[in-house]
This record gives structure tokens, sequence and C-alpha cells, in this order.
């Protein structure tokens, strides 16, 4: 499992290049990126949003999920990394739950018998969908390409809640805005652990 | 119009990108299916003829219907099940543990303990194992290197030593 996840990681991140890529590119024309501080100036973004996977559950053998969840992000150093790009690095909290679909034929054993040894033997397998807690803490390094277009990279950890208990995964996203105002923007992430589709509201 | 193009797109890349994601094996009649990594999984099949495949995992097991296959390897506790026409697999575990139906060819190497009951017409091959133990409803023939093994007929019959290593339940091949 972990050997397709990481293959679907590499696709998902080099799908996530060449997002950033083709919007930096129709930004070209009138990019901000070389000057520093031509963006909205906020404190704190709050994103709600819509999650889609398809990865497993980080427990279980599943399908993939949906879910809901929101991000909050504070902005910590507004002139980034790198002073003679327009880029900010802010730290991200979040809560999402995500819902997991059985996948077909891969599961639980249902029911087992015993040989006379008393080593079990499985005879009936069930699948059934799962539910997990994540709370993702990651490092958001923005470059802000054009007035209407910002990019992002978020990694982190994340603390997750399933059918197991709790455990601690890797996160990384790399997402994009579309800025209608310098107050709301339509914000896209692809990567693991999730998906997301929101809405920022910058304050 | 150029904004809600770019919106358009925006989107679009998300939903190709989150469809061709999303392809998973087939774990119905006729396919292969595997797991492997992780604590646990049990894998079934929809139907007769599946290819199954479990690996490197703690615990893991194949069930099926007839005419399957089954591999099962670098687990710690594996489990096989199937009806008749199988060929079951089992290595590097701590235990491998199968039933199968009639004509079921089982090869149990490389581990700790096999304990596996099989129907008529069966074989079973135990080389490198601590413990086989095997459990014959029916004609079946084991083959064994080393002492390890424990054939047991039904009705607990003692089975015939046919050769050194060689044990059948009704009548030597």
């Amino acid at each position: 499992m972990i050997a397709r996840g990481f293959v679907r990681l590499v696709l998902l991140n080099l799908a996530s290049f060449a997002l950033i890529g083709s919007v930096a590119g129709r930004a070209h024309a009138q990019s901000t990126i070389r000057v520093p501080g031509q963006r909205p100036a906020y404190s704190f973004e709050l994103e709600p949003h819509v999650l889609f996977t398809p990865f497993e559950a980080p427990d279980d053998p599943s399908g993939d999920g949906l879910g809901l969840g929101v991000r909050g992000t504070l902005e910590l150093a507004p002139e980034g990394f790198i002073p003679k790009l327009n880029d900010s690095v802010g730290i991200g909290f979040g809560l999402d739950w995500i819902h997991y679909d059985g996948l077909n034929g891969r599961g639980y054993c249902r029911q087992f018998e015993y040989t006379p040894q008393g080593v079990p033997v499985c005879v009936e397998t069930s699948t059934h969908s799962s539910n997990y807690l994540f709370v993702p803490v990651v490092m958001q390094w923005n470059f802000w390409l054009h007035r209407q277009w910002s990019v992002f990279g978020e990694p982190g950890l994340a603390l997750s809640h399933g059918s197991d208990g709790f455990g601690v995964l890797p996160v990384f996203n790399a997402g994009g805005r579309f800025h209608f105002n310098d107050s709301v923007a339509l914000t896209m992430r692809v990567g693991y652990p999730s998906f997301s589709l929101g809405v920022s509201f910058l304050f | 119009m150029r904004r809600v193009l770019a919106v358009l797109g925006f989107l679009l890349i998300g939903l190709v990108c989150a469809v061709g994601c999303t392809s998973g094996d087939n774990c119905s009649s006729g396919h292969h299916c595997e797991c492997s990594e992780g604590d646990q999984c049990y894998l079934g099949c929809d139907g007769d003829g599946c290819d199954q495949s479990c690996h490197n995992m703690n615990r893991c097991g194949t069930v099926c219907g007839d005419g399957c296959s089954s591999q099962c390897h670098d687990v710690q506790q594996c489990s096989q099940s199937c009806g008749s026409g199988c060929g079951l697999e089992c290595s590097h575990t701590n235990s491998c543990g199968a039933i199968c139906g009639d004509n079921c060819r089982l090869n149990c190497h490389d581990t700790m303990q096999c304990s596996v009951e099989v129907g008529s017409n069966s074989e079973v091959n135990c080389n490198s194992v601590n413990r086989c133990d095997v459990v014959c409803n029916g004609n079946c023939v084991v083959n064994c290197t080393g002492d390890s093994c424990l054939v047991k007929c039904a009705g607990n019959a003692a089975p015939t030593e046919c050769k050194p290593g060689q044990f059948a339940c009704g009548g030597c091949p």
C-alpha cells in the first residue's frame, strides 16, 4: 500500500507542479513575484473547504475519501524567506474530517475457523468504511505571482485519529489561490493526505 | 471572460487529477488482488478464480471460492482459505494456516509453522518448516523435508509413509 501511495504521491506532486507552472505562465504578463509586498495585506487566513483523497486511510485498507474541514493560517513572516521575491510564510492549523469508503475485496476478517493446532484461518471477509479526524500543522510558504494568483507549498505533520486510535503522518500539499478581491479567494490543494477545494477569507 | 475561464481551468485540473488517481486493485473474479504493508488485511474474492497476494504485513489472509491462487509471504500470521482446485503458497511467516477443498496444491516453505486442512486429491509440500501439521479429509499426498510433519487422515487414520519424507492418505501415488 505504501508503494502504491508513494507512486500516487509522486504523480500528484508532478500534477501540482504542472498546475503551478501553468498558473505562473499565465500570470507572467502582470507578474508581482518580484515586487515584495504587492499583495493583499492580511494577518490571518480562514479557509473552510471540502476534501477529497485518492489515498487509503492511514490504518485501514480503504477506498477513496471525502470530507470537510477548515484551515486557519497565521502569517508569521510577511517578507518571506527570499528578500527579492514576493513571498511570505505562515503557520497553518487545521481540522479535517474524512470519510473513507470500504474497498471491495480488501478489509477485515468477519469469521475465523481454527485448525486443530489452533492456527486461525479467515473464512469470511468484510469491508467497511471508516472515519478519520486529522489535525494538520503546516508551514505555508506563499508566492504571490500576480494580483489574482498566488501559490504555496505546505509541508508539515498531522495528528490522525481513526479506527486504530491516534497516529502521526506527514503532510505535503501544493496549492494555489485565485483571488476574487483582496479578501476572498478560491483555494485548491493537492498532495497528501488529501486534496482540498475551499474559499479563503483574508483578515 | 478570461477570469471565468481561468477559474474553470483551475477546477478542471483538480478534477482531472482527482479522477486519475482513483483506480485501484480489482478483487473480483479472475483478477489479481494484493495487500502489502501495514498491520492487517484480509482479501476476499467476489467469486472464483482470483489471484491473491498478501505480503509484508503483520496479519494477512486470503479467502476465495474455487480455482484460485494465493501467495502469502513475509507476514507474521498468514491465513488462506479456498474452495476446490486452488494453488496456495505460504512462506517466511511465523504461522501459516490454510483450509482448502479438493484438488488443492499447497506449498509451505521457509516458515515456522504450517497448519493446514485439505480435501480429497490434494498435495501438500512442506519444506524448511519447523512444524507442519496436515489434516487430509480424503486422499492426499504430503511431501515433507525433515521430520517436522504430522499428517492425520480422515477419521484419525494413520497415513502411509510411501517413501522417506512422503506420506499419503488413501494410498500412495
